[in-house]
């Protein structure tokens, strides 16, 4: 068997635990679907960097390679790739690709707008740079990104990856976002929060090795801590970009509610064309969140072919 | 930390990389020099925001150590742009370099190149720096980017 081969068939045979299928399978549209694709493994996806390399010239030299590249109808830039690793091209050495997932594109893409047109820009949980680089690339490299991470020894990937796409506008900072100094208001601020992970199975099946519910609470806290500090490092009008790869409502909802409720904050929906989002919970267990928090998007694993996610744009209050 | 080099400093090492590899001083009008520690030049885009504390600050191009040796990155970037000092090399040939060949004997009838830092080329694409001398070019790949790649 080939090492895709034996790692579908360990997919097909993928334990779900009880628990994990008691929480989620009232969320969900379908349970049989959602159980189906936990047990599909993910195909690798990238995306083309436009600051190094053409779309075009990019699908010349992958399909030269043996590559079967599925252009994404709601992203342009990003292709599922099958056949080959797309991590083991010339392509990706140089920069002009980026292998990433193609839920973790969401975030940036959701805010191309604003991006756009921002003077200073925050990701404030930044390595590896998947998003980061993205960021960079929507603001065509002008501007300013500030890339925070807490972690000091995950700065290095961080800055190997924006080197490798040719990134100029980005500064490495490496505060505890809590820590993080006061003064400047940023456009945009991106809070790709610390989460139990648990809609990565399909990528990581170890995400469901000793998952238990409570684990939730413990990142929520955090979860909490840093979209307030988030929000406050926004300018009035800014946006702020919320994201776990979470599917506990603990974790999202009740993370995003509690911004609402105690911040001049407001959710925007944001359509992406030809994928499939789901509105945020109105409700859940003891929990009832205010109606916007139905602006805020979850994307269930069986929809788009992709992890399980969750994110929610938020403005600040002018 | 990093630190804004003055434009006098950063004349000279940006003069240094256009004569090496024959490019337009006008490529880096629009960008600043910062200096970081063990002499590591980073670029970054000109922006009047002020960075805090900063660990990096834009993109490392260049190493100040006695002579002006050019990264990875800078001949990455800009090697579209050089005209001199660059060295075509096979697919075969820029795997293995990739992969941590640490010395290559360059052909001899190499037109536009001196001894010194050069850019290997495959395929019409810089891809990384070497160091040239009597006919041998030494790798300069940071271990850290050096890889196993099947598609070249």
């Amino acid at each position: 068997m080939t090492p895709e081969q034996t790692e579908i068939a360990k997919a097909k045979t993928l334990e779900i635990p009880e628990l994990y299928l008691e929480r989620y399978a009232p969320l969900v549209d379908d349970v049989d679907k959602f159980v189906a694709s936990m047990r599909t493994p993910l195909a690798k996806a990238f995306r083309v960097n436009p600051l190094r390399a053409e779309v075009a010239d990019v699908q010349d030299r992958m399909a030269r390679y043996g590559a079967e590249l599925t252009q994404c109808q709601w992203y342009s830039d990003a292709f599922v790739c099958e056949g080959i690793d797309p991590n083991a091209t010339m392509q990706s050495f140089l920069g002009h690709i980026y292998v990433q997932e193609l839920t973790s594109m969401l975030p940036p893409l959701i805010a191309r707008d604003e991006l756009t047109s921002a003077d200073l820009v925050l990701d404030a949980c930044a390595a590896p740079g998947s998003k980061t680089t993205q960021i960079a690339a929507l603001m065509r490299d002008e501007g300013a990104l500030f890339a925070n991470e807490p972690n000091f020894g995950r700065t290095r990937s961080l800055k190997g990856n924006l080197a490798r796409c040719g990134i100029f506008n980005a500064t490495i900072t490496n505060y505890d976002l809590l820590q993080f100094p006061a003064g400047l208001q940023f456009d945009v601020v991106f809070v790709d929060a610390p989460c139990s992970a648990d809609g990565t199975v399909r990528k990581s099946p170890s995400a469901l090795r000793n998952w238990r519910p409570e684990r939730s609470l413990k990142y929520m806290n955090l979860q909490k801590q840093l979209i307030r500090k988030g929000f406050e490092l926004l300018r009035p009008g800014g946006a702020l970009v919320y994201s776990t790869c979470s599917l506990s409502p603990m974790e999202n909802e009740v993370v995003v509610d509690f911004l609402l409720r105690n911040f001049p904050a407001t959710v925007e929906w944001t359509p992406l064309p030809y994928f499939h989002l789901t509105p945020g919970l109105s409700e859940w267990e003891e929990h009832t969140f205010r109606p916007e928090i139905k602006r805020a998007a979850r994307i269930w694993p069986h929809h788009n072919d992709t992890n399980g996610f969750f994110f929610a744009k938020i403005r600040k209050s002018e | 930390m990093s630190e804004l080099i003055p434009q006098a400093e950063a004349g000279p090492i940006v003069e240094a990389l256009c004569e090496r590899f024959g490019v337009s001083g006008a490529l880096f009008e629009n960008y600043s020099l910062y200096m970081g520690s063990k002499g590591k030049v980073y670029m970054r885009n000109t922006h009047d925001s002020e960075a805090r504390n900063a660990a990096v600050i834009g993109l490392h191009i260049a190493t100040v150590a006695g002579a002006v040796k050019p990264s990875t990155n800078f001949v990455q970037i800009f090697g579209r742009h050089f005209c001199r000092n660059v060295i075509p090399v096979t697919s075969t040939e820029a795997r293995e370099l990739i992969a941590g060949l640490n010395e290559f004997p360059a052909t001899s009838a190499l037109e536009n190149v001196t001894d010194g830092y050069v850019a290997l080329s495959c395929d019409g694409q810089s891809f990384l720096c070497g160091f040239l001398k009597n006919g041998v070019v030494q790798n300069m790949l940071p271990k850290s980017r050096r890889r196993v790649l099947e598609f070249v």
